[in-house]
């Protein structure tokens, strides 16, 4: 079996996770048996990080006991890879809308690492005081000032060295300028906030990337 | 001495400067007790403790003191981390759980706004019949000729039963005005009731308003233009429902969009603040919106150049239908 990245296998040509909740599918992917795991099959097309991990993402800062914060979770279907990343971990998964709300927290019940939390992205000093200092911050709200809203979360909810991953679409962050233009700006305001930008994937269809940068 | 305080599901605890927890006072060990304390402004735990640690000034909460000393706090509570995640998902799923459970009041809203179009609709149609039935009645304004007691009766009824729609209208109105100030003061502020109402009720609901971009808002409502402007190439639509806004309405029509777009970002702010953080925003919102509406005014002062036709596809006549126009910028 290749592993792409700790964690992440190649099963019939597709990135995979080996699935924490043994028969449990989350959104119709396909489950593959080999020897004593079951794999997830990880649809890039469902999943940015999926997409980035095929583009050749060079590291994946989750470790098996790693606590990650996850922001703007949705349903759960990038999440419940992460939560497959670490399973002796804990994935705390913000989410604002009610409607997704409700999908996720079904998941999270079967999901032992899995933990819901309904809030406002922005305001993480408004979290219910549940959480602890994550390893990893990944980030996929389409928010206008989303590289603020990351520093904001990570000035909280990160350890000094931690890692943030952040899937920006340009297009959602201001229309009246040019996608790269955008994008300089993010990056630029993420370096005066004392992040190292360690690599920049581009995914399909354009103007949409994942950045993954470094506290120092 | 105590520096600061700080909450965590394990309970209330009291930090010096260095971090080291000085004191605690334990919540009990059920989720969903733990999660009420949660809600709480102040719990009967934080009082204790405050009072244990008079100090002179009060301690301040700060609780990044809980997340730059979890081990400590651990420690202190004889708790260890995979217990403290397993309570910390137990806690999350109560908090969760009282969020959904509680009452959608947007939808309230919703379906005021659903029953006021059609108390609407009725008595606009119910009063055309009445006038024209008071119309053969009373031909020229005087009454008809074998005009009977029975036949006024009947007309009374029905002219009664008009008003009676009328009066069912303008209640239903105060009752929206109340429910949307409760639940999106901001959005009722800066739009008043009515068109905040019809944004939430054309977006299905205050959340999905809330997470609409700007641009997504201000067609609301005019999803045919829409749709034509997609098939048929026709100029994208400028104004939904937002249209009905004064300052939209009354814009000369070059500087409509503008106006519009400018009014549905703000809206766009003021429906997330409703949605999700809840504070009240909507006076900054209005200022900076009418400097915008003044610059827009001082930049555009002027009537441009109506339309150019950019491209005719295959060099075809400029009158022939499927043509490309688009509005000069
Ligand atoms: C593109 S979707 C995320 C998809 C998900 N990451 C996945 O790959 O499975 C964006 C999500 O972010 C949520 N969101 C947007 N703004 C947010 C905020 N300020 N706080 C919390 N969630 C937010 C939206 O409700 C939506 O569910």
């Amino acid at each position: 079996m290749k592993e792409l990245l700790p964690g992440v296998y190649e099963v019939r040509g597709s990135p995979a996770t080996v699935n924490l909740v043994p028969g449990m599918r989350v959104y119709g992917e396909r489950l593959v048996r080999e020897g004593d795991r079951e794999y997830r099959l990880w649809n890039p097309r469902r999943s940015k990080l999926s997409a980035a991990v095929l583009k050749g993402l060079s590291s994946l800062p989750i470790r098996e006991d790693s606590p990650v914060l996850y922001l703007g979770a949705a349903s759960g279907t990038t999440a419940s890879h992460v939560s497959d990343l670490c399973p002796r971990g804990v994935v705390y998964c913000v989410e604002m809308s009610r409607r997704s709300m409700a999908d996720l927290y079904q998941l999270a019940r079967r999901r032992p690492n899995m933990v819901p939390i309904m809030a406002d992205a922005r305001n993480p000093e408004g979290y219910p005081p549940l959480l602890e200092r994550c390893e990893l911050i990944y980030q996929d709200i389409a928010q206008r000032d989303q590289a603020a809203i990351l520093v904001r979360n990570a000035d909280w909810y990160l350890r000094d060295g931690g890692e943030v991953l952040m899937a920006v679409k340009a297009k959602s962050i201001d229309v009246s300028a040019e996608p790269w233009e955008v994008f300089e700006k993010e990056m630029a305001f993420l370096k005066e906030k004392g992040f190292r930008v360690r690599e920049v994937i581009e995914l399909e269809p354009y103007h949409r990337h994942l950045l993954r940068a470094r506290k120092k | 001495m105590a520096a600061a305080y700080a909450r965590c599901i394990l309970g209330v605890f009291a930090f010096d400067r260095e971090g080291r927890v000085l004191d605690f006072e334990a919540f009990p060990s059920q989720p969903g007790t733990i999660a009420g304390a949660l809600l709480q402004e102040t719990t009967p735990e934080e009082e204790a403790l405050l009072a244990r640690q008079a100090s002179g000034e009060g301690l301040r909460r700060d609780q990044r003191f809980v997340l730059d000393h979890l081990d400590g706090v651990l420690e202190a509570a004889s708790v260890s981390l995979e217990e403290y995640r397993r309570l910390a998902r137990e806690v999350s799923f109560e908090l969760v759980e009282s969020s959904l459970k509680a009452l959608p009041r947007d939808r309230l809203a919703m379906e005021a706004i659903g029953a006021i179009d059609q108390v609407e609709e009725a008595a606009n149609l119910l009063s055309e019949r009445y006038r024209e039935w008071e119309g053969s009645c009373y031909p020229g304004g005087s009454p008809a000729a074998g005009l009977a007691g029975v036949d006024v009766d009947a007309l009374g009824e029905l002219g009664g039963q008009v008003s009676a729609l009328k009066a069912l209208k303008a209640g239903l109105e105060e009752y929206l005005t109340r429910v949307l100030e409760e639940t999106a003061p901001n959005l009722s502020a800066l739009l008043g009731p009515g068109l905040a109402g019809r944004l939430i009720s054309l977006a299905g609901g205050l959340e999905r308003l809330a997470v609409m971009p700007g641009s997504k808002i201000q067609v609301l409502g005019a999803e045919k233009a829409l749709f034509r402007h997609v098939k048929d190439g026709t100029p994208p639509p400028k104004h939904g429902a937002i249209f009905q806004f004064p300052a939209v309405k009354g814009a000369p029509w070059w500087q409509r969009g503008k106006i519009a777009r400018a009014l549905a970002n703000k809206a766009a702010m003021a429906a997330r603040a409703d949605a999700f953080s809840g504070d009240y925003i909507a006076d900054e919102l209005k200022a900076q919106l009418e400097r915008r509406f003044d610059e827009i005014r001082r930049t555009h002062p002027k009537e441009p150049r109506r339309m150019r036709i950019i491209r005719t596809p295959r060099g075809k006549g400029k009158g022939k239908p499927g043509k490309k126009r688009r509005r000069r910028r």
